[in-house]
């Protein structure tokens, strides 16, 4: 009798064979807050950046950098990019936690998107660095 | 009671096989959503990597050439069409998670004004831009 309640028990679950979860409980939720306030700030920010880049095409090379290196439009398009590389890193971990069934797979996958990430932010400080280099040889700094 | 037995089998649901599946809206605009997503993902990392030849003295030319021509529309086209449709469905899950538009209505139309908003906004901003810049 207690074995046909055991055989009985559901062949699919989210409890796995030793009774565990999957995936941790507090994290989830921390996820799901941290790519809806990322969204809502990085809304009006990318609005912001696609009238920039919109307003700054057909300017020419040294135009469109004399345009992206005001201050204020350097600070905007960073925080701007930043918001949306950790937006992506949470969106890409979704995709690789619902899509990638294998456990060694998905973590290698989920380094190389922090890897991926990271480059990518580097890539922008690059940029935002160069940016301000050029608006500060264009001024004389007297204070 | 044969009859009624086999009219009671007429209207049990049909299982969802994937050929026969019926395509609804918001099943295609979640697979849209998603898809943008991750197109945007490496759509970003493109957008760094040309931001940095732009900065780059030496290579300004080459970054502000590479977008100059025709070929080089396609690309930040489809990223700025994909941004407007990721940013406008990521408004619709705003309005869902503020327990809002769940009835089916509201969700097949707000998946219908998905994609033409994005569509619309997308040729807009490009058709403007290109008669500011002209």
């Amino acid at each position: 009798m207690a074995n046909d309640v055991k055989s009985a028990g559901p062949r699919f679950s989210v409890f796995g064979p030793s009774g565990k979860t999957l995936g941790k409980a507090v994290h989830g939720s921390k996820h799901w807050w941290t790519q809806r306030i990322l969204t809502i700030i990085g809304l009006p920010l990318v609005i912001f950046c696609i009238f920039v880049f919109a307003y700054a095409a057909g300017k020419g090379p040294g135009g469109m950098v004399a345009i992206l290196s005001k201050p204020w439009i350097t600070i905007l398009l960073g925080l701007t990019c930043f918001l949306m590389i950790a937006h992506m890193r949470y969106g890409l971990q979704q995709i690789l936690e619902d899509y990638v069934p294998t456990k060694k797979v998905r973590y290698t996958m989920l380094v190389f998107n922090d890897a991926f990430c990271a480059v990518v932010a580097i890539m922008i400080a690059y940029a935002m660095v160069r940016l301000i280099l050029f608006s500060m040889m264009l001024q004389t700094i007297t204070y | 009671m044969a009859q009624a037995g086999d009219k009671a089998s007429r209207q049990r649901p049909l299982s969802p096989h994937i050929q026969i599946y019926g395509w609804s809206w918001t099943m295609v605009m979640s697979g849209f959503h998603r898809a943008t997503g991750f197109a945007l993902y490496f759509g970003m990392g493109l957008f760094a990597l040309w931001l940095v030849l732009l900065t780059t003295p030496s290579t300004n030319e080459l970054a502000y050439w590479l977008v100059s021509n025709i070929i080089g529309w396609i690309v930040p086209f489809g990223f700025s069409w994909g941004l407007i449709h990721h940013l406008l469905g990521g408004i619709r899950h705003f309005i869902w998670d503020m327990g809002k538009g769940f009835d089916p209505v509201s969700r097949r139309n707000m998946a219908i004004y998905t994609l033409v908003g994005s569509t619309t906004l997308t040729l807009l901003l490009w058709v403007v831009g290109f008669m500011l810049t002209r």
